[in-house]
This record gives structure tokens, C-alpha cells and sequence, in this order.
């Protein structure tokens, strides 16, 4: 029923350990799926949408696949968007845990979103405008920390739920949270990941901010022109990796460590320095224990807009210093879009994918390196084998938010 | 392990401007300010320039203004200099910038999708408030912005304590604000009953003690001993889980119910307020003096249960020395997702 402040920290900390995990995004439904589409090495970014979106004209945006999400029936309106992805991916992660709620002590659902129902909230206001009264019950649909708590609520999960809204760190954001959350002895258990809808108002905001991608984003290159869009939704289940070996689980990874920090620049561009990044970055391999020579990989934030491939790959070679050029940087919103407050749950998702299928996926797109991003190793092209080993997901957002997770992937039996 | 102290305390409510002296006062005083014609309770006589001087005032939304204003305050009165890597800031909001919303959906729908403004857009986000702080006063530590229940800040002030725990920063602001009703609420007043919507925000300054940030600084408020967040049960359900969520903040305070001198309360009207009140009848037997705040406040989620937080956290410092009442529980229900309950004990020093 309650979450409280820990009574004591462990010390050392307890091991974090993944033990669901569910994702859904333009890529496919679900891990199988998903892990098929990596394998193929394809990108889920489709400029025939479906959507009814304001655009001025067609450009590729990350669209869940057509069927994912549950249609109109009858006299009954089809589910919010935001919900009904949040909903998919919860379900999964639940059910790929073994977790059953019934039997759970109380845990956290902690979820991050940047717009959480605004579909439904666009329809609201049309209503509210136009002087029809706005059914309490569609608030539920609209309010992020209202979808967060009826998705807990559907799937029976005992315990506090609610979202975080840390812009594009949100999903980030959310499994730092939780991680901490198990970590310290706080919560036994956590369901924790991000999701964002793709809508009209996230269109025309992105337009008026001038950063859509009339092509498929490619982030680090030197003719890149700007995002892609997309939406998805990925949830991990968290638990105390004792306890969930005790039960029989089956860890499908590890959280290792988390950072965040802020800018302290401005609400939209990110520092020119890097310097907010790179110190969430040397908190999360700190807290981890991770030297930056012995990362694996480092799935980077990557927008593929000038302003944040260049404060990224800055802040990389401070973070990093003498391993910089050694570890590998890879974008993978060329696979599913920009999910914004999913980005950093749904991307950490496909990292955790790959790395189940042995394989560091090269930035789609990338053919002719910014030469203000030297320094760093982007792959490009083909596949390379993955051996196992740390990776560090980074994530950043409006307000300067910073969020770095080393989390592992492929782990021993 | 760590103790954390609530070392600053600012308050922009329909009350009056402040700090959490200020806060309890009025408070206690229990005059219900005067509602707007439109039956809502606003913050008056206010110019954030009077607060402090902020580059982007103009380019703010009414919660940024408000949650910036109430933060700044609370720095104030913590004595806290510049801020710097090691503070960080959460915010607790149920609506976020609604009102910036509404107009760019206005714009959008009057004037078309390439009519809408990238500022509007950039500055309506959930996350705003917090990111104007951040920026506005240098702080590189975490920024965090809760989404939640009517029981919002009380989660931010969960989320801030964690964060030092963590040792993720030595200083954390925990901010709860709401703006006042627009169009969307407007249109919900015919559920909203008895509920008299209203804006504000207050902030609280939490400290790990002992710690080097606050050394100098005079007398904290008061020792935040335990904050049990719950799910809210359901119909009759309500008001025991309420009760069993009190019961285990003042268990793991270590805090006995006659130790309770005062009990400050959302105090909701409706289903809501009724589960509340059953439910602290049972969780604290010893009936300790009971601040209802929304009737003063107004239906305010976010700035609501932070205003619990700081008025319990204000009366601490105020019991007189000796007495064995100085105890004070700080209680937020809410209809989902998550209740509150915090217990704040005497500083030490």
C-alpha cells in the first residue's frame, strides 16, 4: 500500500536487476518483435502516416504500426493514444516478469511522459471552447499522472504510481527514479519507463520550432536537417536481483547506475559546453563503478539537430576523456523517431534488444561524420558483434534536463 | 543515516505572500480570503519583480511565475547563497501550464498549426517551472517535475528526500503549484461540487543535515522524520487506508500520536475530505488540532499538499521548547495514484 523513506540504505547497495520488459514503437509490437526488426536492421520511419497531423508536408515520422493499437468499436471511442501505448507496454513487461500483482508487496509505478493524453486534452479544450461541458471522467484520460495510476490500477500493481514529466529525459528520468528507489530498499519492486503519443499539438510545436527533418533524421551527419518525430512507450520491471533470482526470475539485465544534472542555460537550447551532460554522465559511471574505457557502448541521446549532436558529442569527450575515441557512440532515433518523453525508456529498450541479439546497431543514416563530432567512434554501416559489457543511455530535454543510465545487458545465468 | 531538515519555507497563496511563519499565521487565523467573481481563490497583489529579479518573467507561464516566486522565497529564508551543482529541484503539479496550453490550442485552432508560437509552445511544457528556476538561479543539481494526484506535493517532497538520501544533492526545493481555473477547468466546475478551484504554489528549502550548505544558518523549521506515500483505497476503503498510511508515517517516525500537536490537513470538501478526516480519526487517536487548508487555498492539488507540508513544518518551530507536543503531521489524500502523509519533528540544535 505505502512507499516510505528507507529506514536504513543498504550499504553496499543492492544489485538492480531487469526482470520485464516491454516495448512498443514504429520499429514493431513488443520484444520479439522488436528484436526481429533490429536483426533485420530496418527503420520503422514511414512518411505515409495515418494520422491526421498538421503538417505543411509529408515528412517520415516513427508511427506505431498500423493494428498496435486498439481501434474504435461500436458506439464505444477508441482509447487515447498515449494510454493505449502505455497500456501495451506495461502489460508486457509485467507478464515477461512472472510478477504476479496479486501477490505483491507494494512497489512503484513510475512512468515518464511529456504529454501523456494530449489527444484527448486537444479534444477537451475544443469541447471547454465551444461551451460543452468536459466530462470528469476524460480529465482521467488527459492528466499524464492520472493515465500513469489507471494503467497501475488495470494491472492490479499495488503501491504509489505516478508520472514524471521531465521532457525528453522523462522516460530516463522515470527508471533513475525507480532504480534508486530499489536500490536503497525503498520499494521491493518498480514498473518504470516513459511513452509519448504522436499528435497534433506535438507536431505543430515541433514545427514551430523548426526542428522536423523533411528526411529521415540522421543524427551526427553533416547534412543533417533537423528530427524525427515518433512515438512509443517501453517499461521495465525493477527488482532487488536477490530476491528476484530467489524466485526463479529470469534477469534480462542490469541497472547499474544513474545521473542527472542540470544545464542552467536556457529553456530550449542546450549549453554549447556539454558541461550539464557530461556531469550527468560522470555521475551515472561513478554511481555505477563503471570506468568510461570499459563501456561497451554509449547509445547516445542524438536528435539530430546541430545544436544537441554538438553538445552531445562535447560533453562525450569531457566525459569520457582518454576513452572517447575508443568507445562506440550510436543514435537510434533513425529506427523509431523522437519519442520525446519515451525516448530514453524506449531507446534503453532497444539497447537492451540488441544486446540480446549480440549486435551493436551502427546509426542509421550516418554516412559523412560532422567534423565537430571527431573524436568519438560512430559507427555506420554494418553491424559489429556485441560481446556484453555496460552501456550508457543518455537522454536531455527542454529545461536543461540531464539524465544518464549504465545499464548491462546479456547477463550470466 | 541522513536527517533532513526543512531549512526555508516561501509561499505565494490566496493567503497572502511569505514565509512559512507568515503561512501559519494566516493559517491559524482561518479567514477564507475573498473568491473572484468566477468562485475562484487567487493570489493578490502580486508583482514577481517584488520577489526578485528573473531575466524571463515576461516569458512565463502563470505556474512558472508562481512556482519561481515561491522558490526564490524559500532560498531567502533558507539563507542559501548560490545555489550551484549541488541542489536540485521538485516540482509537484496535477495541471502544469494550462493556461499556455489553451492558447496555443486557440491559436491552432483559430489561425492554423503555422500560427502557433514556438515560445508559447516551449514554455506551456509540464517541465517549465522547474527549468526556469534552474536557469534563472543557476542550479546544476537534478530537476524533476512530478505529475500526480491531489496529493502532488507531498510526492515532490517525497522524490527531494530521496534525492538526498541518495546523495544526488545537499539541497533539494520541493515546490507545489497549481494556476488558476481556465477554460478546461472552467468547463469542469459543474463536477468539481463544492470545490472552490484556486491557485498558488509553495515551496519548501529541504537540507541533509549535517550539512556544509546550510552551516550558519539560523534554526531550521523542523526535521522531516517520515513522508508514506499509499494508493488511495477506494469508496469505503478511502478513509482506513488513509488511516494506515498516517499510522505508518508516525511508526517509522518513531513519533507516539500524543507527541501530535497539530495536524495540518487538505481538508477537501466532498467524498475526498470525508475519507480524510475518517481516516486521521483513526491513524491519530489522540485528535491533535486539525487545519483544514482548502478551505483558505482553494482546490489547489500540487500547491494544496505542499502547503500541508510547510504549515506542519512552520508549526514545529513554533511549540514551545519543553512541551512534548511538538510533533506535526502534514496529510494530502487523493482520489488515485497516490496519498500523503508526512510527520515533521523538532531540528536538532
Amino acid at each position: 500500500m505505502w512507499e516510505l523513506l528507507p529506514d536504513r540504505l543498504y550499504d553496499p547497495p543492492v544489485p538492480v536487476a531487469i526482470t520485464g520488459l516491454g516495448i512498443v514503437s514504429a520499429l514493431a509490437a513488443g520484444v520479439a518483435a522488436t528484436r526481429a526488426a533490429l536483426r533485420e536492421g530496418r527503420s520503422g520511419l514511414r512518411t505515409a502516416a495515418a494520422l491526421d497531423l498538421p503538417l505543411a508536408a509529408p515528412v517520415p515520422l516513427g508511427v506505431v504500426p498500423d493494428g498496435t493499437l486498439p481501434a474504435r468499436t461500436g458506439r464505444q471511442r477508441a482509447p487515447d493514444r498515449g494510454r493505449a501505448l502505455l497500456e501495451i507496454a506495461a502489460r508486457e513487461a509485467v507478464a515477461s516478469s512472472g510478477l504476479e500483482p496479486r501477490a505483491l508487496p507494494p512497489g512503484r509505478v513510475i512512468v515518464g511522459t511529456t504529454l501523456g493524453g494530449m489527444e484527448t486534452g486537444t479534444a477537451l479544450y475544443r469541447a471547454a471552447r465551444e461551451g460543452r461541458p468536459v466530462a470528469r471522467a476524460r480529465l482521467r484520460d488527459y492528466l499524464p499522472g492520472d493515465q500513469v495510476a489507471r494503467a497501475a490500477e488495470k494491472l492490479g500493481l499495488p503501491g504509489p504510481a505516478t508520472a514524471v514529466a521531465d521532457a525528453c529525459a522523462s522516460g530516463a528520468t522515470a527508471i533513475g527514479l525507480a532504480f534508486r528507489a530499489v536500490r536503497t530498499g525503498a520499494v521491493p519492486w518498480a514498473l518504470a519507463g516513459g511513452y509519448d503519443p504522436l499528435c497534433a499539438f506535438v507536431v505543430a510545436g515541433f514545427s514551430s520550432l523548426q526542428a522536423v527533418s523533411p528526411e529521415p533524421c540522421r543524427p551526427f551527419d553533416r547534412r543533417r536537417r533537423g528530427l524525427s518525430l515518433g512515438e512509443g512507450a517501453a517499461l521495465l520491471v525493477l527488482e532487488d536481483e536477490a530476491a528476484a533470482r530467489a524466485r526463479g526470475a529470469r534477469v534480462l539485465g542490469r541497472v547499474l547506475g544513474y545521473g542527472a544534472a542540470s544545464d542552467a542555460h536556457h529553456l530550449t537550447q542546450p549549453d554549447p559546453s556539454g558541461a550539464g551532460a557530461a556531469r550527468a554522465m560522470r555521475a551515472a559511471l561513478a554511481d555505477a563503478d563503471v570506468a568510461p574505457g570499459d563501456l561497451a557502448w554509449v547509445k547516445a541521446h542524438a536528435t539530430a539537430t546541430v545544436p544537441n549532436d554538438r553538445m552531445e558529442a562535447t560533453a562525450l569527450r569531457a566525459a569520457l576523456g582518454d576513452a572517447a575515441g575508443h568507445v562506440p557512440v550510436v543514435g537510434l532515433k533513425p529506427l523509431v523517431g523522437h519519442t520525446l518523453g519515451g525516448a530514453g525508456a524506449v531507446e534503453l529498450a532497444l539497447a537492451l534488444c540488441a544486446s540480446a541479439e549480440g549486435i551493436l546497431p551502427p546509426t542509421l543514416g550516418l554516412e559523412e561524420p560532422d567534423p565537430a563530432c571527431e573524436g568519438l567512434d560512430l559507427p555506420r554501416g554494418a553491424f559489429r558483434a556485441f560481446h556484453g559489457g555496460p552501456i550508457l543511455c543518455n537522454a536531455f530535454g527542454f529545461g536543461g534536463l540531464d539524465a544518464s543510465l549504465v545499464v548491462q545487458g546479456r547477463v550470466s545465468p | 543515516m541522513t536527517s533532513l531538515v526543512v531549512t526555508g519555507i516561501g509561499a505565494l497563496t490566496p493567503l497572502g505572500i511569505g514565509t512559512g511563519a507568515d503561512l501559519v499565521a494566516a493559517a491559524r487565523a482561518a479567514r477564507r480570503p475573498a473568491a473572484d467573481p468566477d468562485g475562484a481563490l487567487r493570489v493578490r497583489a502580486f508583482e514577481p519583480e517584488t520577489i526578485g529579479e528573473a531575466k524571463d518573467w515576461r516569458r512565463m507561464s502563470r505556474s512558472s511565475i508562481l512556482a519561481v516566486s515561491a522558490s526564490l522565497l524559500a532560498l531567502r529564508d533558507a539563507g542559501a547563497g548560490s545555489p550551484g551543482d549541488e541542489t536540485a529541484v521538485v516540482v509537484g503539479t496535477r495541471y502544469g501550464c494550462l493556461s499556455l496550453f489553451e492558447e496555443f490550442h486557440r491559436v491552432f485552432r483559430e489561425q492554423g498549426p503555422r500560427a502557433v508560437s514556438p515560445t508559447v509552445f516551449s514554455t506551456g511544457v509540464l517541465n517549465a517551472p522547474g527549468g526556469h528556476l534552474s536557469v534563472e538561479r543557476g542550479i546544476r543539481g537534478p530537476c524533476h517535475t512530478i505529475v500526480g494526484g491531489e496529493a502532488v506535493g507531498l510526492e515532490a517532497l517525497a522524490v527531494a528526500a530521496n534525492l538526498l538520501l541518495a546523495g544526488a544533492a545537499r539541497r533539494a526545493v520541493a515546490v507545489g503549484v497549481e494556476e488558476a481555473p481556465t477554460l478546461l477547468l472552467e468547463g469542469l466546475r459543474a463536477a468539481r461540487g463544492r470545490r472552490s478551484p484556486g491557485e498558488g504554489a509553495v515551496a519548501l528549502v529541504l537540507e541533509a543535515e549535517p550539512s556544509r550548505v546550510n552551516a550558519g544558518v539560523r534554526g531550521a523549521y523542523a526535521r522531516l522524520a517520515a513522508v508514506a506515500l499509499g494508493r488511495p483505497g477506494r469508496g469505503r476503503a478511502a478513509g482506513p487506508a488513509h488511516a494506515i498510511l498516517a499510522g505508518t508515517a508516525l511508526a517509522r517516525a518513531g513519533v507516539s500520536t500524543w507527541e501530535v500537536a497539530l495536524a495540518a490537513v487538505a481538508g477537501t470538501p466532498g467524498a475526498l475530505g470525508a475519507a480524510e478526516a475518517h481516516g486521521l480519526a483513526g491513524g491519530l487517536p489522540s485528535r491533535p488540532t486539525r487545519l483544514p487548508l482548502a478551505p483558505l487555498l482553494g482546490d489547489s492539488a500540487g500547491c494544496l499538499s505542499a502547503a500541508t507540508a510547510a504549515v506542519a513544518a512552520a508549526s514545529v518551530r513554533e511549540a514551545p521548547v519543553g512541551t512534548r507536543k511538538a510533533a506535526a503531521v502534514a496529510s494530502a489524500p487523493s482520489t488515485h495514484g497516490a496519498s500523503g502523509v508526512a510527520v515533521f519533528v523538532r531540528a536538532q540544535g
